[in-house]
C-alpha cells in the first residue's frame, strides 16, 4: 500500500518564474487498484506519477510505502524499488529504438542482476503472455505505435512488480489498440498488479475503478 | 557479463565515432610514448646513478675538459695523466674514476674474399674503480682483470655478445682519427651485460645510461700489462668526495684553482642542465611542451569522447535509472562503454609505438619501457577521473526527469 501526505513539489525554486506542480497532495493507493488520474495538460499529473515512481523527490509531505517513509531514502535505495517494486510505462514508451524487443525487455532484469539467459527467458515468456511472441526478435524502430506500448508495458511487468505506473499509455493509440491495451491491462490488474494510469482519455478514466482529478497541483476524488 | 551487455547499449550502433576515437587515441599513445620517453630516461639515469652510487650520488663532482683540450687529445694523443693527477690530489676527493674511449673494428662474419667483415665497436678503458661498478649490471659472467691466457678480458653489451659470447675470443683493431689501424689488442669475453645497463662515465664522463640498445660496447680494464704503460686518458674526470665535505664547496674550489682548464659540475648541476637542455632545444624539438600538449590533447580527447558521449546518450542513461539503475553503477557503465574502446586503441598504440617510431627514425627513442607504460597509464587514469568528474557534475545537477525529456 501506498499513502503520500501532504506532498508538495514547487520547480524553479526562489526563482522568478517558480512553479508549484503539487500542492498538499494527499492519496492512498491500496493493492489492486485500477486508479485513473486526469487532468488538464500542466495540472500536475506527470509530476506526481514521477515522485510515486521515486523519479523526483517532493520538496515537502512524506512518501509513505508499505508503512515505511521512504521520502528520503538513497537514492540507491529508490532506483532498488524502481527496479523491482515499480513498472514504469511512459507517455512516449521510453524504449531504445535501436534495440531488440527482447532486449528492451530484459532490461529491468539485467540491471537486477538476473543472468541474461534467464531474462531472455522471462522476456520471452512475458511476450507469449501478452499475446506478442512474433516481436521479440524484432527493432523497436521497426514497430507501430499499438506494439511499442505493448512492448513498455511488457517491459514493465517481466520483473513482477507490484503497481504498475503508467504516464498516458493510450496517448499514442488508435481507438482500437487503445481497446486491445485495455484488455490486456484489465488481465493483469485481475492477476494482482496494480495500475495508476495518467490520463487524457475518458474511456481510459471510466475503465478504471477510481478515478482522481488533479487541477492545478490539487488533487480531488 | 549484464555490464558488458549494457555497456555495449552506450556505443553508437554505427561504430564510426568509436573507430575514430580508438584511432585518436591509437596515435595519441604513439605520440605520447614518443616524447615521454626523454623523461623517462632522464629519470632512469638518475635512479641508475643513485642505485650504483647510493647516497654518494650528491658527492660526486664531474671535471669536462675545455673542447680544445679535447680536441688535442683526439688529434695528437696529448697525455693530461699529470692534470687529472692534480685535480684528484685534492683534499676532498675520495676516488678519481678515469675512463677513456676508442673507436675499435671487430671482425663479424667472413667476406666473399679471404678478408674478414669488420665492423666498428666503442672499446672503453676504465680506472679499476670504475671497471668494478660493471660488476652489479653482469647478467652472465664475471669481471676480470688480470690477463686470461695473454688475452684482455673484457665485458660487453648484450647486442655485442651475439658476435662473442663468454670465452669467445677477438681481436679488436683500434683505429686511429683517419681510419688507420693504430693498435691490435687480443680480447676474451668474461661477462655480458645486462640488455640496459649504466655506464657512468665514457669519453666525457658524462653520466651516460642505457646505451642504444643496437650499440656494440667492449670495457676492459685499464692500466692492463696488454695494452701500452700510459693509457692516455682522456681529460675528463668524475670525482667521489669524501663524505664530510660539502660538493658545492668542493666545486667552486676546484672551478678557481683550474679555471681555464674546463668546468666542474655536481650531480646536480648536471642534472638541471641536463632537464634544462631535454625540455628546451632537444633534438631541435621542445619535448616540455611537445609532452604537455599531447597530454592535454589526449587528456580531452579521451576524457571530452566521454563527456560528448554522456550528452549524446542521456536519454539512454534516463531509460536505464528508470528501470532501476543506480548513479555510481551508470558511472561506470559509462565508464566501461568507453574502455571497450580505448583500452584495445591504447594496447595496440603502445605495441605498435616501438615499430612506427623506429620508422620515423627518430633517434631519442630507446624503446618502451615499464616507466613509459607507468607513465601512459597515468594519462589514462588521468583521463578516466577527468571524465568521470565532469559527468558527475553533469548528472548531479539533472533529475532523470530532465535527462530523458534533454535526450529527445
Amino acid at each position: 500500500m501506498i499513502r503520500l501526505n501532504q506532498i508538495e513539489k514547487i520547480y524553479q525554486k526562489a526563482k522568478p518564474n517558480e512553479v508549484t506542480a503539487l500542492k498538499k497532495v494527499s492519496l492512498t493507493i491500496h493493492d489492486g487498484d485500477l486508479i485513473a488520474i486526469t487532468g488538464p495538460s500542466g495540472s500536475g499529473k506527470t509530476t506526481l506519477l514521477h515522485i510515486l515512481a521515486c523519479l523526483e523527490k517532493p520538496d515537502a509531505g512524506e512518501y509513505l510505502l508499505n508503512g515505511q517513509n521512504i521520502t528520503e531514502l538513497p537514492d540507491r535505495q529508490k532506483a532498488d524499488l524502481r527496479n523491482s517494486y515499480f513498472g514504469i510505462v511512459l507517455q512516449d514508451f521510453g524504449l531504445l529504438e535501436e534495440e531488440s524487443v527482447l532486449l528492451n525487455i530484459c532490461l529491468p532484469l539485467l540491471i537486477g542482476k538476473t543472468r541474461y539467459k534467464e531474462a531472455k527467458k522471462a522476456a520471452i515468456s512475458t511476450l507469449e503472455h501478452m499475446g506478442i511472441p512474433s516481436l521479440a526478435s524484432k527493432k523497436v524502430n521497426q514497430l507501430s505505435g499499438g506494439q511499442k506500448q505493448r512492448v513498455a508495458i511488457a517491459r514493465a511487468i517481466v520483473h513482477k512488480p507490484q503497481i504498475i505506473l503508467a504516464d498516458e499509455p493510450t496517448g499514442a493509440l488508435d481507438s482500437a489498440n487503445t481497446e486491445e491495451l485495455l484488455q490486456l491491462i484489465r488481465k493483469l490488474n485481475e492477476e494482482g498488479i496494480t495500475f495508476l494510469i495518467v490520463t487524457h482519455n475518458p474511456i481510459v478514466a471510466d475503465f478504471c475503478t477510481r478515478q482522481l482529478h488533479i487541477i492545478d497541483g490539487k488533487l480531488s476524488e | 557479463m549484464n555490464a558488458f551487455r549494457l555497456a555495449r547499449l552506450l556505443l553508437s550502433k554505427k561504430l564510426l565515432k568509436e573507430l575514430l576515437l580508438g584511432v585518436q587515441i591509437f596515435f595519441m599513445t604513439v605520440f605520447i610514448l614518443m616524447v615521454i620517453v626523454p623523461f623517462e630516461n632522464f629519470y632512469t639515469d638518475y635512479s641508475n646513478l643513485q642505485r650504483i652510487f647510493g647516497e654518494k650520488t650528491s658527492h660526486l663532482v664531474q671535471y669536462n675538459a675545455t673542447a680544445t683540450m679535447q680536441q688535442n687529445h683526439l688529434m695528437n694523443n696529448t697525455n693530461y695523466d699529470d692534470l687529472l693527477d692534480e685535480i684528484a690530489a685534492n683534499d676532498a676527493v675520495q676516488t678519481a674514476y678515469r675512463s677513456c674511449e676508442v673507436l675499435a673494428n671487430v671482425p663479424y662474419a667472413s667476406g666473399a674474399g679471404s678478408e674478414p667483415l669488420k665492423i666498428q665497436t666503442n672499446f672503453i678503458f676504465d680506472s679499476p674503480e670504475l671497471f668494478a661498478l660493471l660488476s652489479s649490471q653482469l647478467q652472465q659472467g664475471e669481471i676480470v682483470t688480470e690477463p686470461v691466457d695473454n688475452a684482455l678480458p673484457v665485458v660487453v653489451s648484450s647486442h655485442f655478445a651475439k658476435l662473442y659470447d663468454i670465452g669467445k675470443v677477438f681481436t679488436a683493431e683500434s683505429v686511429g682519427l683517419h681510419h688507420e689501424i693504430v693498435s691490435q689488442i687480443n680480447c676474451v669475453v668474461t661477462g655480458v651485460l645486462k640488455e640496459r645497463f649504466v655506464h657512468v662515465g665514457a669519453s666525457d664522463l658524462s653520466f651516460q645510461a642505457n646505451p642504444n640498445e643496437e650499440a656494440l660496447y667492449v670495457f676492459a680494464c685499464a692500466p692492463s700489462a696488454l695494452l701500452p704503460e700510459k693509457i692516455g686518458w682522456m681529460p675528463a674526470l668524475l670525482l667521489e668526495l669524501k663524505p664530510d665535505t660539502n660538493a658545492e664547496q668542493t666545486r667552486d674550489a676546484l672551478c678557481e684553482q683550474f679555471s681555464s682548464l674546463g668546468t666542474f659540475q655536481t650531480t646536480s648541476d648536471f642534472y638541471s642542465e641536463q632537464f634544462d637542455y631535454m625540455i628546451t632545444v632537444q633534438g631541435g624539438a621542445w619535448n616540455g611542451l611537445m609532452l604537455f600538449l599531447f597530454a592535454l590533447v589526449y587528456i580531452f580527447g579521451f576524457g571530452g569522447y566521454i563527456v560528448v558521449n554522456t550528452l549524446q546518450k542521456r536519454k539512454v542513461f534516463s531509460i536505464l535509472m528508470i528501470n532501476g539503475m543506480y548513479f555510481s553503477k551508470m558511472l561506470c557503465l559509462n565508464l566501461l562503454s568507453s574502455l571497450l574502446i580505448t583500452i584495445p586503441a591504447t594496447v595496440l598504440g603502445i605495441l605498435a609505438a616501438p615499430y612506427l617510431i623506429r620508422k620515423l627514425a627518430y633517434t631519442t627513442f630507446t624503446g618502451i619501457t615499464p616507466g613509459t607504460i607507468v607513465c601512459i597509464l597515468l594519462l589514462f587514469v588521468g583521463s578516466v577521473l577527468f571524465s568521470i568528474a565532469t559527468t558527475i557534475v553533469q548528472w548531479r545537477r539533472t533529475s532523470i526527469r530532465e535527462l530523458y525529456t534533454q535526450g529527445e
